[in-house]
């Protein structure tokens, strides 16, 4: 009797699972052939036997801003591709539910404290403007040398579309407080341009000679090493700290998969989950995983820094005003 | 009956005009300092000066380069090359602006056509083109091609006689030009002039794609981005209202004036221009006429090469073209019937109803206010209003419909009402006579409006088709149009998949731009070109 309840027990969650479509709010590269949303997705539907349905906004930094305009009639289980900059602003929405995993530091390898019940975090990475040494013969050590004495023509992106965007105005508050807007006036002099997107200010500008330097990670480089086998793309890392970014997902209260979408947040400290970050997000996976792609061992690591997210959140639209008036 | 169809006809307009304002108002936040901030804050202040300012020198540098192009084309407009030339210069008004983008960075960027094979940069130690470079090259590219028809409209409204009057006195061609041909070109300098002015203001694919970041930013697209990218309704709301503020203004200067297919009209005359044949301005004008067309054209050419070069043909079996690719086609097609129907239901009233000014003038005003607030604002008020439901593609289909006919319907009035009136005029005595009920005359009527009903269908089709600034509030991941798609594939350094998409669009625009502007309309035409 009790081996026919189990069994029927499963089966009827296994059917209800099925049945239950699971709604991801992402960004754009998290789900382009390139990235790692085919190859998650496909993952998880066959261990699951479920099904998974990406729905891909232009970038990182408008996400939560579609969440916040959708509101309680949001189609999304899960959103993910949120980064610090915004999480006291998701934190503080009521928007998301407090996930089911215990311990989750015990769970990860993130080189900082995990103090959330709400998100989890799939990858970090640090922001760092990349060059091509063979064109930039010298690179500056310091976002001081960067903005006074280095002469190249650097792009970057939009702090309101673009999570690096965001995170390089956090950064030079971090750096500069009061004094941004004026290091911000000099550094805008050597800004070629300010793009929407990441791969816009990647490919379109640095990789097609546009610009001589691009806001980046300081994992870009693995790309280039693991995938076209080219040595001569750099990142610079500051004697002042380079920005940690830390990307995370999360369940919406309004979610009526929210088993299912627990059952994603755990998929994503899985090995299964964490080995493709690397190669195909290029960041750092959260958790130890077995095999490390080479490229990454050749990285440097910078110095953290970082900004308390409470103080970006209610600083955050003063300090846009701010980059607009100086630029 | 009539004074019901009148007022439905009013109301109709009027709804659909005051929707997205009721969208627009109900997010404002009635904030008096929010409202002081916004205007003594900078960033806004140079928002309005580099809106004015890119417009301003694009307009001057565009009708100046237009003048001596016109000249040129005028003195040899009996050739068929010339005419077809003529007839490639009214293309650039409905030309899809997306194209130009693509075209600019093909032919000027850092890895573009010029820079390669003259290294520029190097010698004009330019760092980049993004910025105002870019816009200004992009804008000039787009109106002085439009401005040389304008101006050939002018020069042909010269009669023969003067010609015939300054040969007799023997004046020669500097007199010609300076006591003739120029005091024509400068009676409509100021209204071609403003007509540039207010494009270049309401400029949005170019600033967007070439601007290079907030800092060569315009105030069109800062309500689309404090709307969409920082949700900030209310700034993009103050700054709507300071547009239409400004828009208004032009309508008081002189873009009223913009009356449909006066645009296109250049009589037919068969004229030859006394000094054509002078060896010495033979000669110059050729080569003007060689090196502006290669010039201002080369966008087209840019193309067109690029798309045979490149041969990506394979991208015309990839899903996500083909769905951009009858989203656009529904989109235009279903939007030029309900212009053409409706262009012809509104001006037949407006014909019943000649002798009632009040009526007649108040939807002429409307239309000519349409015309000239920007579609970001439309587009911005029904974004608001739609809600939620803006993201199911039943509404995007709709709304992005609706507002394309908004926008096309006061100008099929403009272009229908004029020759409606006259034929209505003509044969009223017939009507009378005969006592054709008002609905049996329409139908006669019909077959002999038909050819500006063509146009009107033709003209909506290639502008919707080409429209970038209406799809930009409601594209998505799952929901593009042509232009939307190409510029996805420029964003993300899809260069060969881009110039097929830029093919085809350029391709389906000129196709239909060609026939209505040479093939359909032998003869007595909508659009007319000397025979």
């Amino acid at each position: 009797m009790k081996i026919i309840l189990i069994f029927f027990t499963t089966l009827s969650i296994s059917f209800s699972i099925y049945a239950d479509k699971l709604t991801i709010y992402t960004y754009d590269s998290f789900v382009s052939e390139w990235g790692p949303g085919p190859i998650i997705e496909k993952k998880f539907e066959e261990k699951y036997n479920t099904d998974i349905n990406f729905i891909a906004v232009d970038s990182a930094a408008t996400l939560l801003n579609k969440v916040i305009l959708e509101g309680d009639t949001s189609k999304a289980d899960i959103v993910l591709g949120l980064d610090m900059n915004l999480f006291d602003l998701a934190d503080k929405s009521e928007l998301f539910t407090t996930h089911n995993i215990n311990n989750i530091n015990s769970l990860m390898n993130l080189p900082l404290e995990w103090e959330s019940n709400k998100f989890v975090p799939y990858n970090f990475g640090y922001f760092s403007f990349v060059y091509n040494e063979a064109s930039l013969e010298s690179p500056p050590k310091s976002m001081d040398e960067l903005i006074n004495s280095t002469n190249a023509r650097i792009v970057i992106q939009d702090p309101r579309t673009s999570t690096p965007g965001l995170g390089l105005l956090t950064w030079m508050k971090a750096i500069y407080g009061d004094k941004a807007a004026a290091e911000w006036k000099k550094l805008n002099k050597k800004i070629i341009s300010v793009t929407k997107g990441w791969t816009d200010a990647y490919y379109n500008f640095f990789m097609a000679g546009e610009a001589d330097m691009v806001l980046s990670y300081t994992t870009s480089p693995a790309a280039h090493i693991m995938f076209e086998d080219r040595y001569d793309i750099r990142a610079t890392t500051f004697e002042e700290g380079n920005y940690i970014t830390i990307e995370f997902a999360g369940i919406l209260n309004n979610s009526k998969n929210k088993d299912l979408a627990n059952i994603f947040l755990n998929f994503m400290l899985s090995e299964e989950f964490q080995s493709v970050i690397p190669s195909t997000n290029i960041m750092y996976p959260v958790t130890t995983i077995k095999d490390l792609p080479e490229a990454f061992n050749k990285l440097e690591i910078p110095n953290i820094i970082q900004i308390d997210p409470k103080e970006i959140n209610i600083n955050k639209e003063k300090w846009i005003d701010e980059w607009l008036n100086a630029s | 009956m009539y004074y019901k169809s009148n007022f439905s006809v009013l109301f109709f307009f009027g709804l659909i005009i005051i929707l997205p304002f009721i969208g627009i108002v109900s997010k404002v936040n009635y904030d008096l300092n929010l409202f002081f901030d916004f205007f003594q804050n900078s960033y806004t202040h140079r928002l309005i000066y580099f809106s004015v300012y890119q417009a301003f020198v694009s307009a001057i540098l565009s009708c100046f380069l237009a003048i001596p192009f016109a000249l040129a084309l005028n003195r040899h407009k009996d050739s068929k090359i010339i005419k077809f030339i003529i007839s490639l210069c009214g293309f650039c008004f409905v030309i899809p602006t997306i194209l130009i983008v693509y075209a600019v960075i093909k032919l000027y960027g850092n890895n573009g056509f010029y820079n390669s094979y003259l290294n520029l940069y190097e010698y004009l130690s330019i760092d980049t083109i993004f910025g105002i470079k870019a816009i200004l090259i992009a804008h000039t590219l787009l109106n002085t091609p439009f401005a040389t028809r304008l101006f050939i409209q002018s020069l042909n409204s010269i009669p023969s006689k003067y010609y015939e009057i300054s040969e007799s006195l023997n004046i020669k061609f500097l007199g010609n030009l300076i006591r003739l041909e120029l005091p024509y070109i400068k009676q409509n300098f100021f209204i071609v002039f403003s007509i540039i002015f207010s494009l270049c203001f309401l400029s949005f694919a170019i600033v967007m794609a070439l601007g290079g970041g907030p800092m060569y930013s315009t105030i069109e697209v800062a309500i689309y981005q404090y709307a969409l990218f920082e949700l900030n309704f209310n700034k993009a709301i103050l700054l709507s209202f300071l547009q239409i503020f400004i828009c208004l203004f032009f309508l008081f200067i002189g873009f009223y004036k913009l009356k449909g297919s006066n645009f296109f009209d250049v009589d037919q005359i068969n004229f030859i221009h006394p000094q054509r044949d002078y060896k010495v301005i033979k000669t110059i004008d050729f080569l003007l006429i060689i090196f502006f067309s290669i010039f201002f054209f080369s966008p087209i050419f840019c193309v067109i090469y690029n798309f045979i070069h490149n041969g990506y043909y394979t991208t015309l079996f990839n899903a996500k073209f083909l769905e951009s690719f009858f989203n656009s086609l529904i989109i235009s097609i279903t939007t030029a019937i309900i212009v053409s129907i409706f262009g012809f239901i509104i001006s037949s009233i407006l014909v019943i109803n000649y002798k009632n000014i009040f009526f007649q003038q108040s939807i002429f005003l409307i239309s000519s206010s349409i015309i000239i607030i920007s579609p970001i604002i439309f587009s911005l008020g029904y974004f608001i209003i739609l809600g939620e439901l803006r993201y199911l593609h039943f509404f995007k289909y709709l709304v992005i419909i609706l507002i394309n006919c908004l926008f096309l319907i006061p100008f099929s009035i403009l272009i229908l009402f004029n020759n409606l009136k006259n034929i209505f005029l003509n044969f009223e005595s017939f009507q009378q006579t005969f006592r054709i009920s008002l609905k049996n005359y329409f139908i006669i009527l019909l077959p002999l409006i038909r050819k500006n009903i063509i146009f009107v269908f033709a003209f909506s089709t290639v502008i919707t088709f080409g429209d970038f600034t209406i799809i930009s509030f409601f594209k998505d991941q799952n929901f593009d149009t042509l232009p939307s798609y190409l510029y996805k594939l420029i964003s993300i350094y899809r260069f060969n998949e881009a110039s097929f998409v830029a093919g085809v669009i350029l391709i389906f625009s000129m196709i239909i731009y060609l026939a209505i502007d040479n093939l359909n309309y032998q003869g007595k035409s909508a659009i007319k070109t000397w025979r």
